[in-house]
């Protein structure tokens, strides 16, 4: 017989702390969220890099290597570039005019009273209606038949304005319409920025003899930094999603006037069936939206904290 | 119960040595108690012992056992944190009955609340709620047992965090700081009741404190922990009266212990300030030693008595004792003597005063502070070589 | 500043936020008749319906397809959230609590992907999704969005702040990883979770583009973009039936809202501690 005492190794089950280092388990809870971040935002990145470098026949099968030619084409194209010009032209419209309202009602609501906590709740409403609602809401404001907007303008002896089919009216619609609906976030931001000041330090201030401009100007608003930061690169992000009214009711009209550059890559894809020029203008405008925020990001950025 | 033995524990975090070869024996029954500085390690050598964070080198037995390779809940000892970390979604009751269900209910009878109503389950839940009330009255907290946690003063949480310990009658108890935050009244109360508790459950107590006064009245032992290492383990009056390292002898006590640099000369007395003194030191002449001595072992006389001198500079009073913060020409930090308020009152700001030293009570310490020296002992060299 | 004033800048504000919607309210209220007589010269029937009736809300529900594009949206509001809720817990956990080599890099590129509009990205989405085999179905419609960097965020912050000691206790309790999870975090960050949850639900009623692309057949639509399509502004649009169908489009929403709302004031996390 075979005296040798077989020594089977103990299995261990692994212990917490050790379970809590490395990426093993980490990855057990991590993988719902990391499978689809991989799939839908890196893969989407590498396929929109893939499909900008291709040509496509109109049913969508590659036919051949572009190489650059895609964002050649799409770059020297003098509607994408006036779309482009356009996408920029929201962002620095519509950042400055929704921070300076949003501050405002902040400022005016920033007291916890019940009537301010209700007119906030009224400021922020048309967040919970979504986009395509409140784009219908638009529609029929402006309906230059039966609006009410022209009612009114007609009702005090104003002309009656074609909305949609006139250029600047049909601009300031659709900025018009993304300020009306984000301003309520912007407002949120500010609130809680306000929240987060000390009171100590006003009192401080008030003591020193500060009147309310100085107030504003001195202690209040350089606090409000970081909001400031947070407020514009929310505003910027939202002013390159746009495209709802745009596709709804402008189409791109009159006259160019609210052509896009989402609305550009969207028909360039969807209608044109040209996918390898979509995704070209796909990547130069997120390109461009990243490099903005960026910037921002830099010249507002922050370095003091509270202690 | 079971005694704990750390063998050679080293910790770092990111490349930063925090624990270095820490080794402590705690026996089976006993209330050791650990200091040291804040950020010294004592919350990470207890977070080691319970299994909530890896060591990189050395061993933990409990009862004897080697529970390296045990996960924290197998370890069977319970832990008291400083914030009590009490489910602020549970009752005291369910607070309670956490570490009781997690042991002996199926996964089944944990996760759906149905299948409390099981026989099997219903039995065990009855044997928990004996056990409970029983150690809710053994606390006082039988009346708080609906309660949520927010519903609590400090000291009630205190003791629901100690019940949640104590039910599941572990092999050793691990407290961290677990009175810290009580205001002072209420840390004597509790401290009292601690210490009795454990000499009725006869349990292995490891209680980590900033408190001195803490680690001095409850302790068995009382292990000092400095910069990562064990600097002395030892009773109280021990680690008081008998400290082995300078750094020690500065931690244990309130006020502080007076330290002088001395220089010994040619006759192996030191000289203190340039004043010789009247008792030996075994060091070699030239050498330099620190002495110290406690502000109890000090006395202040008229200045033309001593050859120690100094002006008052500061009178703290204390209500029944006078600390006298006596300036010393050549002494980096004022000297405290502590003296009866009718002495004291004698006394005046600015006075030049005498200082006189027990030499029975003063401890001597090498330059580095590091090494106790004998008084009188080249008489033990002897004996030794 | 006076009182008066003060009270009337509020009353402007609120107006220019509500009276839109009120407007649109009345609207669904109108026939057409009434509307193309009335609506377009200014008088008190330009804002309100001169001959009130729920004729709309009738034309509503016989809309061929209303009811199940309706139910489409709802059961994509009830997947997303849950599924961007789930995803964003277990993420969190891990993001807070494990430690493992670029768990930082990780988290700030989860941040990033949030500087991706699906505006600008629309067509590359629509080719990964077709490569997948997913254009036309349910689930093409959702999972590109179960992942949420804003849910990721959220839940993480609010993990941080649950005491590490709470894990400590429970896991010398005897819980696994997993009943750490369950016993000492989940009840401490409900607030958050029902936080997502609602953010991610009421946030389907925010699409259209992606839905109008991906989703070619009319019993899968979403009732917001079908709806979309009855909006001609070159043409006389039936804003009456627009807004009455919007109005039951939007109403599920709000009555999800309202019941878990009070949840989020009155959960709040207060630790063991002091
Ligand atoms: N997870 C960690 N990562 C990095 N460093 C840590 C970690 N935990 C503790 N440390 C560091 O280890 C050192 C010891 O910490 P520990 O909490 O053990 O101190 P302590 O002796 O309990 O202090 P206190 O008396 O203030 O509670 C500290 O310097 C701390 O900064
Ligand atoms: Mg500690």
């Amino acid at each position: 017989m075979d005296t040798t005492i077989a020594i089977r190794p103990v299995r261990l089950k692994p212990r917490l702390p050790a379970l809590l280092e490395g990426w093993g388990p980490a990855l057990v809870f991590l993988a719902p969220a990391l499978v689809m971040l991989c799939l839908f935002k890196l893969w989407l990145i590498a396929e929109a890099v893939y499909t900008s470098t291709g040509t496509f026949d109109p049913g969508g099968q590659r036919i051949g290597n572009a190489g650059l030619d895609n964002f050649g084409f799409a770059l020297s194209d003098s509607r994408f570039q006036w779309g482009l010009w356009l996408s920029l032209f929201a962002a620095v419209a519509k950042v400055p005019v929704q921070l300076a309202l949003g501050l405002a009602a902040a400022l005016m609501l920033r007291a916890n009273t019940g009537g301010n906590a209700v007119v906030r709740a009224m400021v922020i409403s048309p967040m919970f209606f979504g986009l395509p609602v409140t784009t219908f809401i638009f529609a029929y404001m402006f309906d230059a038949n039966v609006g009410a907007v022209n009612a009114i303008l007609s009702g005090i002896g104003l002309p009656r304005v074609a909305w949609l089919s006139t250029e600047a009216p049909a601009q300031m619609l659709v900025l018009g319409l993304s300020i009306w609906r984000d301003v309520g976030v912007t407002m949120l931001v500010f609130l809680a920025g306000l929240s987060a000041i000390p009171p100590q330090i006003a009192n401080a201030a008030k003591l020193d003899g500060a009147g309310p401009f100085a107030l504003f100007f001195t202690i209040t608003l350089p606090l409000l930094a970081r909001s400031f930061q947070f407020a514009v690169v929310l505003a910027t992000l939202a002013s390159f999603q746009i495209l709802v009214p745009v596709l709804m009711l402008t189409k791109g009209g009159p006259t160019g006037a609210t052509d896009l550059a989402s609305f550009q890559i969207y028909e360039t894809a969807f209608s044109y069936f040209d996918l390898g020029t979509a995704s070209a203008m796909s990547l130069a405008l997120l390109f461009g939206l990243i490099v903005i925020i960026a910037l921002e990001l830099r010249w507002l950025a922050v370095k003091w904290t509270y202690e | 119960m079971a005694s704990i033995t750390v063998r050679d524990i080293s910790k770092g975090f990111s490349g930063q040595p925090i624990l270095r070869n820490v080794s402590l024996d705690i026996r089976d029954g006993e209330f050791l108690s650990l200091v040291g500085p804040s950020g010294c390690g004592k919350s990470t050598l207890l977070r080691i012992i319970a299994g909530l964070e890896d060591q990189d080198g050395g061993a933990i037995e409990i009862g004897g056992r080697s529970v390296d390779a045990e996960r924290p809940g197998r370890r069977d000892v319970a832990m008291v944190f400083q914030s009590y970390a009490l489910y602020p979604h549970l009752s005291v009751y369910d607070n309670m009955a956490a570490p009781l269900r997690q042991r002996s209910l199926t996964q089944l009878q944990r996760g759906f609340g149905l299948a409390r109503l099981l026989p099997e389950a219903r039995r065990k839940e009855a044997e928990f709620r004996r056990e409970i009330e029983a150690t809710a009255a053994m606390l006082g907290i039988t009346a708080l047992l609906q309660r949520k946690p927010a519903q609590l003063s400090g000291g009630q949480r205190q003791r629901v965090a100690l019940g949640h310990a104590i039910v599941r009658h572990p092999k050793a108890f691990l407290m961290d700081e677990p009175l810290s935050n009580l205001d002072a009244k209420l840390r004597d109360t509790v401290r009292a009741e601690i210490s009795a508790l454990q000499r009725r459950l006869g349990a292995t107590f490891l209680y980590v404190t900033h408190d001195q006064a803490e680690a001095m009245t409850m302790s068995d032992r009382i292990a000092v922990i400095m910069e990562g290492r064990v600097l002395q383990i030892g009773t109280p009056s021990e680690v008081y009266h008998d400290p082995a390292d300078l750094r020690v002898a500065r931690f244990i006590g309130s006020p502080r212990i007076n330290v002088l640099p001395g220089e010994v000369d040619s006759t192996g007395r030191p000289t203190l300030l340039g004043h010789a003194v009247d008792f030996k030191v075994p060091s070699s002449a030239g050498s330099r030693v620190q002495v110290a001595f406690r502000p109890h072992d000090a006395l202040i006389c008229s200045a033309d008595d001593a050859r120690l001198t100094g002006t008052i500079q500061h009178m703290e009073n204390l209500g029944s004792d006078i600390l006298m913060h006596l300036a010393l020409p050549g002494a980096d930090e004022p000297i405290i003597v502590r003296e009866s308020y009718e002495t004291a009152a004698r006394r005046r700001l600015g006075d030049k005063v005498g200082l006189k030293l027990d030499p029975q009570k003063l401890l001597v310490f090498d330059e580095a502070g590091s090494a106790r020296l004998g008084q009188d002992a080249p008489v033990k060299t002897k004996a030794a070589s | 500043m006076k009182r008066p004033l003060r009270f009337m800048l509020r009353l402007v504000l609120a107006a220019l936020f509500v009276a839109p919607i009120l407007l649109a309210l009345a609207a669904s209220f109108r026939d057409n008749s009434d509307m193309y007589r009335y609506a377009g010269s200014l008088s008190l029937w330009t804002f309100l319906p001169a001959e009130p009736g729920i004729d709309a809300y009738r034309r509503a529900f016989t809309l061929p397809l209303l009811q199940t594009q309706l139910f489409n949206t709802v059961l994509l509001g009830f997947v997303m959230a849950t599924g961007t809720t789930v995803s964003s817990l277990l993420a969190g956990y891990a993001l807070s609590r494990f430690r493992f080599r670029g768990r930082q890099a990780l988290f700030l590129l989860m941040l990033f992907t949030l500087f991706i509009p699906v505006d600008v990205i629309l067509p590359p989405l629509f080719f990964v999704v077709r490569d997948l085999g997913l254009i036309d179905s349910f689930w093409g419609l959702a999972l590109p969005f179960i992942f949420s960097p804003i849910g990721v965020y959220l839940i993480r912050q609010a993990i941080e702040e649950v005491p590490r000691e709470l894990d400590h206790a429970a896991s010398l309790d005897g819980a696994g990883l997993w009943e750490v999870l369950r016993t000492a975090i989940l009840p401490n960050i409900r607030g958050a979770l029902i936080a997502c949850w609602l953010m991610h639900f009421v946030f389907v009623w925010e699409w259209y583009l992606w839905p109008l692309t991906a989703m070619r057949s009319d019993d899968g639509q979403l009732a917001q973009v079908a709806i979309a399509s009855l909006i001609d502004p070159l043409r006389s649009t039936d804003y009456a039936l627009v807004f009455a169908a919007a109005i039951l489009t939007i109403l599920p929403a709000f009555v999800v809202f309202a019941i878990l709302q009070r949840f989020l004031t009155s959960s709040q996390a207060t630790t063991g501690g002091k």
